[in-house]
């Protein structure tokens, strides 16, 4: 309990709390403007988390992330573009409310479902990280070998279309991770004689550049469409009573997003169309979905909030992301000398405990400020392209410097950008490739480590019981797609 | 938009590999190691050869090797391109010209490139530019560059 007190202590500060109301605001805005991401406002908001303490820190790209989920469902309930990719699945169904001339039903709904979804993400958040993690104290490099291949192998698997082009995703990852000298021999790796790519591809530039430039390379046309929103009646009327008519939904979203969240590389995202089709097939009125039907979009809007909290579970237990979002995390983790793992919950459980505290109070912002927000939905969504793309711009290149204090991070973030927005012309999705920058370096750490420790004998992979069952697992998910190519043949 | 056939994408995977597998020899051996520097990056690079291999033989699509969809030969494929120079643009002049100038620059020309007016969007821009100085230079104390502007300011 003293743990607990502490961690208030350092949550209730008033620095602390207006970083969080800041990032809130800033989230909420971002994720209701189509063509600026969850993921974006994150990776933007990097450079300036660098100059904080690690709580606020923390807290401002929690709060940011929540509330920028949440928003996304506004476009996509307003004008049929989802905001965020998370606000994809359920996109049919609040617009047709907006276009039954119910638009504040839709958006209601959303707010209420993502509200109780995500608070019931940081419940299992702060009841089974710490427990993972005490389990966890005790697991050497090779246990930590076989969870890095299990996040890559599930990134590949996991993503969204082709699964082939997810693994040449992850491959590219893996090849920008070994760029930089290697730590164990001293040999500078694939450094095409640069000094400053020794040490190494500067990973928050590259996340820039991959989820900001993309998305501007993406809307810079001159014939973007003038959107007209709709007017908004009373946004809570009737929302109460519907929630508690629905409450499986919420639940069951809820408890889906959680479990797919705390997946490694299965984000809010997928959380979002799993629970979309888990609502259809256990409705009585599937044929109703995508029609303007409240129950996938109540399910799915709770379950993608969920898994945006549940993600933080294997990233602050084994340092191992859950999705985008949580892989930026890590590298800022890192940044603040703060190395994941089970050891931050012994060494420092305050500094946890303040973690999960701040996304709680986030989560329970959603209340005024996605009030707020739909109420002022119909402004935002006439700002200008013209004027929000330079603004985009700007902060990629200050944010990119500013880094490494460098004009070489603002190459790096130009670089993956392109990248970034090749990969998502031709359907190789970004995300793998992300895992793989951050998993790269700890898969290969962890093997040679192990590998120095028993001399060489590869058996130390699976002589302790929880190696070897993990070591099943990976290999289990590796045969699963051959067996079944194989079926589907017969 | 701009698609390559899933065919291109196979061979580029297999050439990338064999760069990278290449990309080894040069490593020294570290000594009493089994697996040195090299060993990881081989095995990724036959992965990327092996998956490149496997799209190459399961691709189905028979178009042409570069697909350029129709809005992309139009004007937007420059505002694209324009918008990587402006990057290009910011980095070459930004010691020169000083941040508070160049990025005001690079504000104004893809505002003004995507559709607004010259007037408001120069005022968007230079307030802009000045916020991320005083964020970024004042607040946080990043030295960002300094030029023409910044010189002027600190002769006052």
């Amino acid at each position: 309990m003293d743990v607990m007190w502490e961690a208030l202590l350092l949550v209730a500060r008033p620095d602390v709390l207006l970083t969080i109301l800041a990032a809130s605001t800033l989230g909420i805005v971002i994720g209701a403007i189509p063509g600026l991401t969850a993921v974006m406002g994150v990776a933007l908001l990097v450079p300036i988390t660098f100059f904080m303490d690690p709580v606020p820190a923390i807290a401002a790209i929690a709060a940011l992330a929540a509330m920028a989920i949440f928003s996304g469902d506004i476009p996509g309930a307003l004008l049929r573009i989802p905001g965020t990719p998370a606000s994809a699945a359920y996109v049919d169904d609040a617009f047709a409310m907006t276009r039954a001339g119910r638009p504040e039903r839709g958006l209601g709904l959303s707010l209420g479902s993502a509200l109780i979804g995500g608070v019931i993400g940081v419940l299992l958040l702060m009841f089974a990280a710490p427990l993972l993690a005490r389990f966890a104290t005790n697991f050497s490099s090779v246990e930590y070998f076989w969870l890095a291949l299990l996040g890559l192998s599930c990134a590949a698997i996991v993503s969204t279309g082709s699964a082939l082009k997810g693994v040449l995703s992850l491959i590219f990852g893996l090849f920008v991770a070994f760029i930089g000298i290697d730590e164990v021999a001293g040999q500078p790796r694939f450094t095409f004689g640069s000094f400053e790519l020794m040490g190494g591809v500067s990973f928050i530039p590259a996340m820039i550049g991959m989820f900001a430039l993309t998305e501007i390379l993406r809307n810079a046309t001159r014939n973007a469409p003038k959107p007209e929103a709709p007017r908004m009646g009373p946004v809570f009327a009737g929302l109460g009573s519907t929630l508690v008519r629905r409450w499986r939904n919420v639940l069951r979203g809820g408890l889906t997003g959680s479990l797919v969240g705390a997946l490694p590389g299965a984000g809010a995202d997928i959380a979002a169309w799993v629970s979309y089709a888990i609502a259809k097939r256990r409705s009585r009125t599937p044929e109703k979905f995508g029609t303007g039907h409240d129950e996938g979009l109540i399910e799915a809007g709770a379950s993608n909030n969920a898994a945006l909290s549940s993600a933080w579970v294997p990233t602050l237990v084994f340092g191992i992301p859950g999705d985008s979002i949580t892989a930026i995390v890590i590298g800022v983790l890192y940044l603040k000398g703060l190395e994941p793992g089970p050891i931050i919950f012994v060494k420092t459980p305050e500094l946890i405990y303040a973690i999960f505290l701040s996304f709680l109070l986030a989560n329970l912002l959603l209340l005024p400020l996605g009030w707020a927000v739909i109420r002022l939905a119909r402004h935002l969504l006439r700002v200008p392209q013209a004027y929000l793309m330079p603004i985009v711009l700007c902060a990629c290149i200050v944010g990119s410097f500013a880094i490494n204090n460098s004009p070489f991070g603002v190459g790096i973030m130009l670089a993956f950008g392109v990248i970034g927005w090749l990969f998502e012309e031709n359907g190789i999705p970004v995300a793998p490739a992300i895992l793989g920058i951050v998993l790269g370096a700890m898969l290969e750490f962890n093997f040679v480590t192990s590998m120095l420790k028993s001399k060489g004998d590869l058996m130390t992979f699976v002589e302790r019981p929880i190696a070897a069952g993990l070591g099943l697992v990976v290999l289990l998910l590796w045969a699963a797609p051959v067996l079944r190519a194989l079926r589907s043949r017969t | 938009m701009m698609k390559f056939n899933d065919r291109v994408i196979g061979i580029l995977a297999i050439l990338g590999g064999i760069a990278i597998i290449s990309g080894t020899f040069g490593f020294r051996e570290a000594p009493g190691q089994q697996f040195g520097s090299g060993f990881f990056p081989r095995i990724v690079g036959a992965a990327a050869m092996l998956a490149g291999l496997v799209q190459v033989l399961a691709a189905r699509d028979r178009g042409p090797w570069i697909r350029i969809a129709p809005e992309l030969r139009s004007r937007d494929a420059f505002l694209k391109l324009g918008v990587l120079a402006a990057v290009v643009f910011w980095l070459l002049t930004v010691q020169m010209l000083g941040f508070l100038l160049t990025t005001t620059l690079v504000a104004l020309a893809l505002s003004v490139a995507m559709g607004a007016r010259p007037l408001p969007a120069t005022g968007v821009a230079a307030g802009l530019s000045a916020l991320l100085w005083l964020v970024f230079g004042m607040v946080l104390r990043v030295p960002l560059p300094r030029g023409l502007i910044e010189g002027l300011m600190s002769w006052t």
